[in-house]
């Protein structure tokens, strides 16, 4: 089961809108590398690992994959809070306004919906972490992609931590990977 | 431009006891943190952000402990962050309760 902490994983101070930022960053959570799609996978293919270690890693990190949609979802809010019906037109966020008003259906940069084809479940454990390496590879990339694109620390902050936490899962999955296959 | 990496060092146990500078940079492991363009400051010591690293370095070590379940460093320092995690939620009123 779960227990919900009502706290950011990581503290956010953004306090100015950026909405050009804001359409780039919501690939972070529902493109092909977004964390949305990350922790769904590791999850699903939890019920697979070949031992209860690798379970219970694949369970935490997908745990946190949750926390950090948790944070970019607070940054989408923040980065487009009190902007005007022109303002989101201006920016090219109206169609997204037209479904969903103020808040954001996960998509990829371009626009296509989160897919459940981002689980990439395998039902084979080695298969699955190679998998997951190279998930965590990607996205350290689009974190840094992302961060390629502003100047501004109280976005950079957030970010680099993301960043960095890929390095983390990317260490951890290995460690397993090689356990398993020694 | 530098490539990704596919060969998985062994992590040697190198913990960053600066809690805050560590929740900063998105790891509390020395030897694992590799920075990008962008230097992080460390977060001011309120109270919520002490609460928060506690809590960020339990995590950290928990997943170390996932695929290192006997590092005796590992589960003595989880014990010592649960403490010290006790004692900034009491300070601060409320829930205290450490075992999420």
């Amino acid at each position: 089961m779960w227990i919900y902490d009502n706290n950011l994983e990581f503290p956010l101070n953004i306090t100015k809108p950026d909405p050009e930022f804001a359409k780039v960053l919501i690939t972070a959570i529902g493109g092909y590398s977004g964390e949305l799609g990350a922790a769904m996978r590791y999850f699903n293919q939890s019920f697979t690992m070949a031992d209860d270690y690798g379970k219970k890693l694949l369970t935490d990190i997908a745990t946190e994959e949750l926390a950090h949609v948790e944070i970019l979802s607070n940054m989408m809010m923040l980065l487009t809070k009190d902007l005007s019906l022109e303002e989101l037109k201006k920016y090219g966020l109206d169609k997204n306004y037209t479904e969903h008003g103020h808040n954001f259906f996960p998509t990829d940069v371009n626009g296509n919906p989160y897919s459940v084809t981002y689980y990439a479940v395998s039902g084979d454990p080695i298969t699955d972490l190679t998998e997951d390496l190279a998930a965590e590879a990607k996205a350290k990339a689009v974190y840094e992609h992302l961060m390629d694109q502003t100047s501004n620390p109280e976005i950079l902050a957030p970010l680099a931590f993301l960043r960095q936490r890929e390095i983390i899962h990317f260490q951890r999955f290995g460690e397993l990977l090689n356990k398993y296959l020694n | 431009m530098e490539l990704a990496k596919i060969y998985i060092n062994p992590q040697k146990y190198d913990i960053n006891y600066d809690i805050l500078n560590g929740l900063s940079k998105g790891s509390i492991w020395n030897n694992l943190y590799e920075s990008y363009k962008f230097d992080p400051k460390s977060l001011s010591s309120s109270i919520d952000n002490i609460i928060a690293a506690y809590k960020f370095a339990l995590l950290e070590i928990e997943l170390f402990l996932d695929t290192h379940p006997d590092c005796e460093h590992a589960l003595e320092d989880k014990k010592k962050m649960k403490t010290e995690l006790k004692k900034a939620l009491l300070y601060k009123g409320g829930n205290a309760n450490v075992d999420l």
